[in-house]
């Protein structure tokens, strides 16, 4: 009888302590909506700016234009994509018309292209050198397009038409970036920083400069230089979300993910920085991780959910190296890769592909990289790590 | 508590300006002649357009939202259109309140859009922005979950929506959510247990004393349970149907608080034989928060009598499961000397601690939104 009741105690405190530790496990985030309690409470940070200063479309090309540009040169300095449907909004009447002015349709190339919508892309650019073969600007855009195709013929082509027209950096550089791409990294490296010394530059073009020197370092294998070429680039251009992003790569290839951490953390609002912050936070086991792992899923969620496929190759990185899901990873990198060839597209497949251990999905990839004469180290590197593993 | 604001405020901090593109979130429930739900539209958009940051100090406050709704409200309108075969269908908003996404702050508005008459047939227009940001996109998610929502672009700016194809508003659903909430919502499990576990004693002369006979403590329990229904009930079916607001945050601390009374009463014994009204008064309370649960499953638009019976009829059978499995144990533990000690003091200083925490985390709000 009394062990009976023995036992019946510690059966209900048992209870009791399950029922506790229920209660620590924390309750689904969703979006509850609230009144706040108090006037004060701040709910949004918003920017700055003057009363007056929103309007409609202008119908003027000219200031159409203007207006487009400096969105598009606010999204290229803060990476927020609210600014590219702005451009595109001011160019209002503008965006449908085949009769736009070239300087409108070389923009709205550029505004596709950053959408990832890259035949549309060229298709304006096309049309915008069939009626003024010498823009420049039209010239060095399908040039990069084409690059990031690895369509490298066509590039080529572009930059030899653009040299005559710029100035000998933006010619040299157009050049070296494919160079840097099909097995001439190192002497490309050498040229452009041979040029890029010869005379004083204005710090945007600096920035650029030294970003692109950065990475044909970094193809050439050369790590200290292209850490040197990077952080000059910083200097030039302190916040500009790619050459950031290049760095990080560096950091996280080198394992020296504390500087990851460090170097990012102001621009954490950044997905592609907040997802290499992201990676190596997760590789130190710091406790902000779990937090930016549930925002970035979000973030990724709330694109599915509007139908945007623009990040693709975020989204791969994220499922390989955050989330730790090969499988995922690889359907999207190979969804990635049959829109875009830089060098990280083809290296997300081929990581995908060896974690998953399918060697042979990263089939394609492989003969882009034996034909093209990609020559990135780490690209090599898991080239042959699945030519060994398919055996 | 300072290093408790000092974490909110670098939350803050870390999470503003997060880069998403512009997208609103419509959730809407198909009745037979209405269309209904939430609209959530980023508070950056809307700061955009219509200057919500009236001193333009960079930072968008509750006050400065709340004088800029008529505004917000007008351009609603504007923005968002339903019309049947028998014309435009009339809308109304409910009072604005905020929520959160990903990538921030969002003022979420009660939408109704009234058809007049039951129609098979209504088509959505969606203007919303895309003046001002030709990547902006209407999300809309229907009721059935899990279906893909709708969404609105520059290019596709109005749907058809057919009233007659929806899923037919079942009582099951709703009432798998009031179990549901009972089961998960922990601080109505901790309160009914802190009611529950004098009901086997009774009270005479400063000292807990076993209750006489299974009779007794069974009415005990029913007297309780039935209080707490009623009044419960009673807050839910008026809060549910928009007659009664209070802001949640106060709801919810006072439900913690509730939790600790009753805790703090099986301790140091204050309510005795009225404890019944004390269930009822605090029941009240609870109420509230069952209308906040039952609101956010966003089942403002299918037949609101059925929802609110059946999630009704859900709360009161996860509470009657937890009386069978609870009362029975511990009528027969009630004769152990230990009771009164272990399983009434130790059990109730547990739950004591646990709503304190609560209390304090939703009094000092550390959910900061933004």
């Amino acid at each position: 009888m009394r062990a009976r009741r023995v036992l019946a105690v510690v059966g209900a405190l048992t209870a009791l302590l399950g029922l506790t530790s229920l209660v620590t496990s924390p309750r689904p985030a969703r979006a509850q909506p609230f009144v706040p309690s108090s006037d004060l409470q701040v709910l949004e940070h918003v920017p700055k700016r003057l009363p007056g200063a929103q309007r409609e479309p202008s119908r003027d090309p000219l200031v159409a234009e203007q207006r487009a540009r400096y969105a598009l040169e606010l999204y290229q300095r803060n990476a927020d994509p609210r600014q590219l449907g702005r451009a595109e909004a001011e160019l209002g009447a503008f965006w449908e018309s085949s009769q736009a002015p070239v300087p409108i349709v070389v923009l709205r190339a550029r505004l596709r292209a950053t959408n990832h919508e890259f035949e549309a892309a060229l298709g304006d650019l096309n049309a915008a050198l069939a009626r003024e073969p010498d823009d420049a600007q039209a010239r060095f855009e399908r040039a990069t397009i084409s690059t990031v195709l690895g369509r490298y013929d066509q590039a080529r082509a572009d930059c030899g038409r653009l040299a005559p027209l710029v100035s000998d950096l933006f010619g040299v550089g157009c050049r070296a970036a494919i160079r840097g791409l099909t097995g001439d990294a190192r002497a490309a490296a050498a040229d452009l920083a041979e040029t890029l010394g010869r005379s004083p530059r204005r710090p945007a073009e600096r920035g650029w400069a030294e970003s692109l020197l950065g990475e044909l370092w970094l193809r050439a294998g050369d790590t200290p230089r292209a850490e040197q070429s990077l952080k000059a680039a910083l200097r030039s251009t302190p916040d500009d979300p790619y050459t950031l992003a290049t760095l990080a790569d560096l950091l996280l290839d080198a394992g020296r993910d504390a500087e990851v951490v460090s170097l990012l953390r102001r621009h954490e609002s950044v997905d592609a920085l907040l997802l290499r912050a992201s990676i190596a936070e997760k590789r130190l086991a710091l406790g902000k991780f779990q937090a930016h792992a549930v925002e970035l899923g979000e973030r990724f969620d709330a694109e599915r959910l509007r139908g945007s496929e623009v990040h693709r190759r975020e989204q791969a990185r994220f499922e390989l190296s955050v989330r730790g899901n090969a499988q995922r990873a690889l359907e999207l990198a190979l969804a990635n890769f049959a829109v875009q060839r830089e060098p990280w597209d083809v290296r997300l497949v081929l990581e995908a592909a060896l974690q998953s251990r399918q060697p042979r999905r990263a089939d394609r990839a492989c003969r882009f990289v034996a034909e093209s004469g990609l020559e990135d180290p780490w690209v090599r590197r898991l080239v042959q790590k699945l030519a060994e593993a398919a055996h | 508590m300072r290093w408790w604001l000092a974490l909110a405020l670098s939350l803050v901090c870390a999470r503003a300006w997060a880069h998403k593109p512009s997208d609103s979130y419509l959730a809407l429930g198909r009745g037979e002649a209405t269309l209904a739900g939430r609209w959530d539209i980023a508070l950056r958009d809307l700061d955009d357009v219509l200057g919500v940051d009236q001193n333009a100090d960079g930072e968008l406050t509750w006050g400065e939202l709340r004088r800029a709704a008529p505004r917000i409200e007008s351009y609603a309108r504007e923005s968002l259109r339903a019309s049947s075969d028998h014309g435009l269908c009339r809308l109304s908003f409910g009072s604005m309140a905020v929520t959160k996404h990903s990538d921030g702050g969002y003022a979420s508005l009660p939408v109704r859009f009234d058809c007049g008459v039951p129609v098979r047939r209504v088509r959505l227009r969606y203007e919303l922005l895309f003046s001002r940001d030709a990547q902006h996109r209407g999300v809309v998610q229907l009721e059935d979950e899990g279906a893909p929502p709708i969404v609105f672009t520059k290019s596709r700016r109005e749907v058809e929506l057919d009233l007659t194809t929806k899923p037919r508003s079942s009582l099951l659903e709703p009432l798998a959510l009031g179990v549901d909430h009972i089961w998960h919502g922990y601080d109505h499990l901790l309160f009914l247990l802190a009611l529950l576990l004098p009901s086997v004693l009774r009270r005479e002369g400063g000292r807990w004393l076993p209750t006489a006979d299974f009779r007794a403590s069974l009415g005990d329990v029913v007297r309780l349970v039935t209080a707490f229904t009623l009044a419960h009930s009673l807050t839910l079916g008026l809060a549910a149907s928009g007659w009664l607001a209070l802001s949640p945050r106060l709801v919810e601390s006072a439900i913690a608080l509730s939790v600790v009374l009753a805790a703090l009463n099986n301790l140091f014994p204050l309510v005795e034989r009225e404890r019944w009204l004390a269930a009822f008064g605090l029941g009240l309370l609870h109420g509230f928060g069952f209308a906040a649960t039952l609101l956010d499953a966003g089942t403002a638009g299918s037949s609101f009598g059925r929802t609110l019976l059946g999630f009704n009829l859900g709360v009161e059978l996860g509470q009657l499961a937890i009386v069978l499995l609870l009362l029975p144990a511990m009528f027969g533990l009630r004769r152990s000397p230990r009771y009164p000690r272990f399983v009434l003091g130790l059990g109730s200083a547990v739950v004591l601690l646990v709503s304190s925490i609560w209390l304090v985390e939703r009094a000092f709000d550390v959910r900061v939104i933004s």
